[in-house]
């Protein structure tokens, strides 16, 4: 982890940028009537998280021959472009989906793109899945991504309210903390500068009226997480435990809106009640990984952490 | 008639010799043998002391020519996921991106390129890859003695020592306390084939 203060600064410029992209989009849209939905969230978000990753020093480099340069050069663009077309009016609203699925099914098999997992790296034969597993196994992450997508678009459609990218920026911050408990540091910082973008921007969103309508913002948050959780498992040491809890834990926010008694609530506290709720699988993840990360780190002894090591500059 | 004969003889006993003597000269193939050989390495930490580590699975062969040394070759890859530093949270943030990245970059392979005769040993000079990238360097192999182990296994050892700057292979960021070189040993025996 780099210098607190270094990350602190990137992280108020990431919420900054987000705010002010936020703001400058919804003054150019505003009275256009071109869109079915804001493109405002996504337009401010993808700029965010780059300036944030840039300042942290995750940069991409090309050729894009890690994970996390194939999310930053060619997944995150894809994602903004495909939610800026689906708040189109003009855009068929089938083909809007019809790219996200697509996009979520693919998401896996491009960062996993020429790894041990898939590919003969080490010799004939050492791929460590078979063809038949890889096909399990990333049509599961395929349904995963698809999954959360399209049930947090269709609750942000459901029931507008800020709660859902708060919810988001909850679980991304602690996804996060988690996988950067669990030896991948800079992988990490990743879901520190989403949530700062994702922070920014709902801040920014009080300002505006109409600009509850995040749902341009679901497919950037939720794929970024998916990002995140999915180096940090397979190129980690994150658990899958964590990393489910921490990707489905968004799922939660459709509790309150289905329970009888609770979706009778006021926004503002049916909105409380779904940040509280993710909250728990996110809390359980970062105490489970933090725990993990002492006993394989410096057995409970008071020897300095990877991050006092990771934070000294001479 | 028996002058002859030991004409022939004479031809086929000095064809043997010849024969053999060309046998001997001919380039020698080796190869590593793992229990007889470690890589190690040792990187600054702070600036105060040296943290040492190895990599514990590793492969290669070698071809010694003696008598035209250019046409001696060696060849190595070592398993980037067997790195040890005796602390298992260390190792595992140092097989993540941040560092070396074994699932996608699961070998560390050197390859000669050229190779000459110095005092005790060899200059060795090859491409290095490691985290994704190639970059030529060279270095002192010293060693070269032969012995039978066991009994009718004929074997050499060789020894190098040489940096490797993290930052020409984009092995983690510069700084955060440690050094940029990361000093290499690499120590081998290999067996005849």
């Amino acid at each position: 982890m780099p210098d607190p203060i270094m990350i602190g600064t990137a992280l108020a410029a990431t919420a900054l940028v987000a705010a002010a992209a936020l703001l400058l989009c919804r003054l150019l849209w505003r009275g256009a009537g071109s869109e079915r939905a804001s493109p405002a969230w996504a337009l401010s978000l993808g700029p965010a998280i780059f300036a944030g990753c840039w300042m942290l020093d995750v940069r991409p480099h090309w050729p894009a021959s890690e994970a996390l340069d194939r999310f930053l050069i060619f997944l995150l663009p894809t994602i903004v472009i495909i939610e800026v077309l689906a708040s189109l009016r003009r855009f068929p609203a089938w083909l809007a989906w019809l790219l996200r699925i697509c996009c979520a099914a693919g998401a896996a098999r491009i960062l996993l793109h020429n790894t041990v997992y898939l590919s003969d790296l080490a010799g004939p034969g050492s791929s460590e899945w078979t063809r038949a597993q890889s096909l399990q196994i990333l049509a599961g992450l395929a349904a995963g991504a698809t999954v959360v997508w399209v049930a947090l678009v269709l609750l942000t459609r459901h029931a507008p309210n800020r709660s859902i990218p708060i919810a988001l920026a909850l679980s991304s911050g602690g996804a996060g903390v988690t996988v950067m408990l669990s030896g991948y540091a800079s992988g990490g910082q990743l879901g520190l500068v989403l949530a700062a973008a994702l922070a920014g921007a709902t801040v920014a969103s009080f300002l505006l009226h109409g600009s509850a309508d995040a749902t341009s913002s679901i497919g950037v948050a939720v794929m970024t997480l998916f990002a995140l959780l999915l180096v940090g498992r397979f190129f980690g040491e994150l658990t899958t435990t964590n990393a489910l809890l921490l990707f489905f834990a968004g799922l939660l926010c459709w509790l309150p809106v289905l329970l009888p008694y609770v979706k009778r609530m006021g926004p503002i506290l049916r909105g409380t009640l779904q940040v509280l709720l993710v909250a728990v699988p996110v809390a359980i993840a970062v105490l489970q990984a933090q725990q993990k990360f002492l006993e394989d780190f410096s057995a409970g002894s008071d020897e300095p952490s990877v991050e006092d090591y990771r934070g000294y500059d001479q | 008639m028996c002058k002859a004969i030991y004409g022939i003889v004479c031809t086929a006993i000095l064809s043997l010799v010849i024969g053999f003597a060309d046998n001997a000269r001919a380039a020698d193939d080796y190869t590593i043998d793992p229990m007889h050989s470690g890589i190690g390495f040792k990187i600054s930490h702070i600036g105060l002391s040296w943290i040492q580590g190895r990599f514990n699975s590793f492969s290669g062969d070698f071809t010694l020519d003696p008598d035209n040394p250019a046409n001696s070759s060696f060849s190595m890859s070592i398993k980037t996921d067997s790195i040890d530093t005796n602390n298992k949270g260390r190792d595992n943030h140092l097989r993540s991106p941040d560092f070396f990245n074994a699932k996608q970059f699961p070998v560390v392979s050197f390859k000669s390129t050229a190779i000459k005769p110095i005092d005790g040993g060899y200059e060795v000079t090859g491409d290095l890859t490691l985290h994704g990238v190639t970059k030529s360097i060279s270095f002192a192999l010293k060693g070269g003695a032969k012995a039978e182990f066991p009994k009718g296994k004929l074997r050499t050892g060789f020894t190098a020592e040489f940096p490797v700057k993290r930052d020409d292979f984009g092995v983690g960021k510069p700084g955060n306390g440690l050094g940029d070189e990361v000093f290499a040993t690499v120590s081998f025996e290999g067996v005849k084939k």
